[in-house]
Order: structure tokens, then C-alpha cells, then sequence
């Protein structure tokens, strides 16, 4: 993922952010642990709020270690895993391997090959472990990056397409009470990370040739509110299907993600246009 | 159905969390992993899931979510049985099939029966139709488009006014919510700010003299 599904630095209290952190180490040491040590390449906070997600609403237990690991050696931290932690490192897993797959297929990235080598054992372990699931992210990548390639100029399909993908992921249990649910709460929050991608892609692409959904939209005059309307739209679906679960767990930290957290690197984008806008005009 | 407050056992007032918590308890007792082949506790199980749909589907956007798998589909269009999709006269017949299937949340086969009318016929209650079954089917950039020209080609009425205050109003509770979290930056303040600053700036320095900076 992106790295847009995260906390924004001094939103929720202390106690708040050593827990999230320890969720994140616990990610990072049943990556390392349970699929390979280079398969941390993928480690992320965007994982770790779905851990989060899933373990409050369905509150299996958590084990909980001091550990010590390669990048902080010195000290002891807390690390917590759950149930929904390996689920959600092979998820990981998985979505980093097709796009890395795909990657190499449009771009011919060298660095991508490179990686793919390196993620082959771990997406193994995982496709063996949940091959459903794996299966339907690799159709869902499929899908998208073939319209992607035919220059879709459907934003809806293009959003949904990656949408749809996390509703997979976050739908841990297919059928349960609460699948309907969790896959809106998926659709919304990947249709977001999606669009937030390619704002902050929009100028490289452009660069570089590559497709990015926006560019139609980009010609707009209203192009910056427009672009802020569908991203509010896609994380009011997400806010109201997260409102429906039974949620008690951890549900600040959730909340703050969800409400702020996300429109961080979005704010920085922003300001930083803004101030470059007003450089140049005093120029 | 048996009075879901009472199920639950909370009080018609209780606040979300309240119904939350005293579901969560419930579904400890009688889940049925915790309940193997207790057929009751399946029945009991049966009764708190729809228990809890029935209260907090009516607190999220006014009965429209069905999320619960009582109105299946996900999404906030899962079920237009509410709003009047009826027929008006004059109604062009692909249109009227349309929401007919709509009815029945088959949005595809409405989205499909909708291509039959040609760009020149295209009245309000057509593109209504269409936003219907492109929110159902979750197309949420052009339902609210295409909900908006329905509006906008006849603005007295009410059902079209309606669905786009329906397809507006995740946006509206999230961005409440969001204000409440003050360290967000709003974008639109500073860049109304700094183009004031610009603009006085530029007015002052008319004389060629650079001030300052």
C-alpha cells in the first residue's frame, strides 16, 4: 500500500501510539518470522490499521512480547500479534507481489524484478496459506492494470477496480454478519488510497508518460475541489460502513485514522502547492 | 420481529456505543463457537444480529445502508425500497424497466436497459434512473453527477432533490466529523489567506519599490 492509512504524528495520546506501534512491530516480526526476512520489504502502517480494524471487531486475543529487531537493536519494545496479524501479513504480501508482478509486465522496472525475486518465497508461503484470497487479489490487479492499459477514462471502474481489492482483504470472514459491512468499509478506504496515489503521482506520470486516472479531471478548472469531493465521497462511504461494526477496541486510534489521519500527506501536498503558488506570484 | 431494544436489553435512548457494547456482550454468550450445535443459542444469535441491524441501520443514513445482510449487498444503495421509484406518466418505457429493476437491485440490467435511450431523450427522470442504479452498483462519481443534472433539468422535484441529499450525505456526516479532529490543515483557508496577502502586497508595491522580502 501507500502509506496514506496511518496516524498523523501527536493525534491520539501517547499510551494510544505505543500500542499502534506495537501492533506495527508485531507485523514486522511475523513478516520476518513467519514468510522470510526480506519479505519486511513490505511492512507498512496501512496493514496495521486493518489489523487493528479486524482484531477489535472480532477481539480473539492478543499475544504480547518484548522484543528486540535488526533496525533497533538496543532497546526492548513491545510487539503485539493477533489473530488477524498473519492473515494480514500474507495479504500484504500477496498485493505487494502482483503489483510488483505487474509492474514488471508494463513498466519492465528492473528494481521491480529485482524485488519480485526477492518476495517469491514469502508469496508462496502465503498463497498456500489463503489461496482464495490471494487468487482474487491477483484478479484484482489483473482487472485494473488492463484498464489501465486500454486508458480507461471510467474513474468510478478505475477506483472500484482497486476497491474492490480491499474489500477482499478486509472482508476477513466472506459471509459473516458483518462482511457486508467491512467490504463497503474496504471499497471506500482502497478507492481513497487509489485516487490519493495518482493526486500525488499526477506531475511524474505526466512526466514520465504514464497513465494516471486524473488526467481528464486534471483539465478541469475546479480540478483541486473536484478531487476532493470524490475522496470525501469515498471515505464517507468507508466512515459509515466503519460506524455500523460493533466497535469498542481501540476505536480512537481507529477513528483518528480514519477521519485524519488519511488526509496527512494529502494536507502536505496541499500546502506545499500553495506556498509554491504564492512564491511564484510574488515573483 | 420482537422489539429490538428489548433484545438487546438497553433503553430506546441508549447512544450508539451503549448498543454496541451490550450487542458485543450478548454475541460473547451465544456465539456459536462458544454454542456448538446449541440450536437455541443459533436462535438467540439469529435475534441479536438482527436486533443490532434494526437500531443501528436506522442511525446511519437514514435507513438507506443495509449492511446487515437483511438488505444484502454492500454498499449504501444496497435497497431502494424507500424513495418513490414509482412511475410518472409520460414515462419512457426503457426508463420504467429500468427502475423496475431497480426495485429488485438488479443495477447492471437497468444500467444496460438505460443505453436503449438515445442522448436526445435523455430527460431528468432518465438520468434519475441512471443514478439510481450507478449508485447501486457503487459508480458514486457519476450517480452524483448524473443525480445533479436530474436536478438541475427540473429543480421542483422533490424525489430527484432527495436522492442527491441521500448520495451527498456520507460526505456531509464525514466531513462533521472530520472538523472535529482540529489539527487538519484546511487547505482552502490558507489559500485564501496567502492570495489576500498577494493581492494587498501587489497593491502596496505598485510604486516598483520591493519591500522587504
Amino acid at each position: 500500500m501507500f502509506g496514506y492509512v496511518t496516524l498523523r504524528p501527536g493525534a491520539v495520546s501517547e499510551e494510544d501510539f505505543k500500542r499502534y506501534r506495537a501492533f506495527y512491530c508485531g507485523l514486522c516480526n511475523t513478516l520476518n518470522t513467519g514468510f522470510g526476512i526480506t519479505s519486511s520489504l513490505t511492512l507498512s502502517y496501512d496493514i496495521t490499521f486493518v489489523i487493528m480494524l479486524l482484531n477489535s471487531l472480532y477481539e480473539g486475543g492478543e499475544g504480547k512480547a518484548q522484543i528486540r529487531c535488526l533496525p533497533h537493536p538496543l532497546h526492548l519494545h513491545s510487539a503485539i500479534i493477533c489473530e488477524a496479524t498473519k492473515y494480514c501479513a500474507a495479504m500484504n504480501i500477496a498485493l505487494s507481489y502482483h503489483k510488483l508482478l505487474d509492474d514488471v509486465r508494463d513498466e519492465k522496472s528492473v528494481k521491480a524484478r529485482a524485488a519480485l525475486l526477492f518476495l517469491n518465497g514469502a508469496y508462496k508461503k502465503a498463497r498456500s496459506m489463503y489461496p482464495k484470497k490471494c487468487e482474487a487479489i491477483e484478479r484484482g490487479l489483473s482487472r485494473l492494470c488492463e484498464l489501465e492499459r486500454e486508458n480507461c477514462k471510467d474513474i468510478d471502474a478505475l477506483i472500484n477496480s482497486f476497491g474492490n481489492i480491499m474489500a477482499d482483504i478486509i472482508s476477513y470472514h466472506d459471509d459473516d454478519m458483518f462482511a457486508p459491512a467491512l467490504k463497503s468499509l474496504g471499497l471506500g478506504l482502497g478507492g481513497f488510497v487509489y485516487m490519493m496515489d495518482a493526486y500525488e503521482d499526477f506531475d511524474k506520470d505526466q512526466r514520465e508518460g504514464c497513465f494516471n486516472p486524473l488526467t481528464e479531471l486534471h483539465q478541469r478548472n475546479d480540478y483541486e475541489d473536484k478531487v476532493n469531493d470524490i475522496m470525501t465521497m469515498l471515505m464517507g462511504e468507508c466512515a459509515e460502513a466503519f460506524e455500523y461494526l460493533p466497535l469498542q477496541l481501540d476505536v480512537g486510534i481507529l477513528r483518528s485514522v480514519i477521519y485524519d489521519g488519511v488526509w496527512e500527506k494529502y494536507d502536505i501536498i496541499r500546502t506545499r502547492e500553495k506556498r509554491n503558488r504564492q512564491t511564484f506570484s510574488m515573483l | 420481529m420482537n422489539d429490538p431494544y428489548k433484545v438487546l436489553g438497553v433503553s430506546p435512548n441508549a447512544s450508539d456505543d451503549e448498543v454496541k457494547r451490550a450487542y458485543r456482550q450478548l454475541a460473547k454468550k451465544y456465539h456459536p463457537d462458544a454454542n456448538p450445535g446449541d440450536r437455541h443459542a443459533e436462535q438467540r444469535m439469529k435475534e441479536i444480529n438482527a436486533a443490532y441491524d434494526a437500531i443501528i441501520n436506522k442511525k446511519t443514513t437514514a435507513g438507506q445502508s443495509a449492511y446487515g445482510g437483511y438488505g444484502g449487498g454492500y454498499g449504501s444503495y444496497g435497497g431502494y425500497r424507500s424513495g418513490r421509484a414509482g412511475y410518472e406518466s409520460g414515462d419512457n418505457s426503457y426508463v420504467e424497466a429500468a427502475l423496475n429493476y431497480i426495485a429488485y437491485r438488479r443495477y447492471a440490467e437497468a444500467l444496460n436497459v438505460l443505453q436503449n435511450v438515445p442522448t436526445s431523450e435523455k430527460n431528468a427522470r432518465w438520468y434519475y434512473a441512471s443514478a439510481l442504479a450507478n449508485a447501486g452498483m457503487n459508480n458514486r462519481v457519476t450517480a452524483k453527477q448524473q443525480a445533479e443534472r436530474a436536478v438541475s433539468m427540473d429543480p421542483t422535484n422533490p424525489d430527484y432533490r432527495d436522492l442527491l441529499d441521500r448520495l451527498n450525505n456520507p460526505s456531509a456526516t464525514y466531513s462533521r466529523q472530520r472538523g472535529t479532529y482540529s489539527t487538519s490543515v484546511n487547505p482552502t483557508s490558507i489559500c485564501f489567506g496567502l492570495c489576500l496577502c498577494s493581492l494587498i502586497s501587489r497593491l502596496c508595491c505598485r510604486g516598483g519599490c520591493y519591500r522587504g522580502w
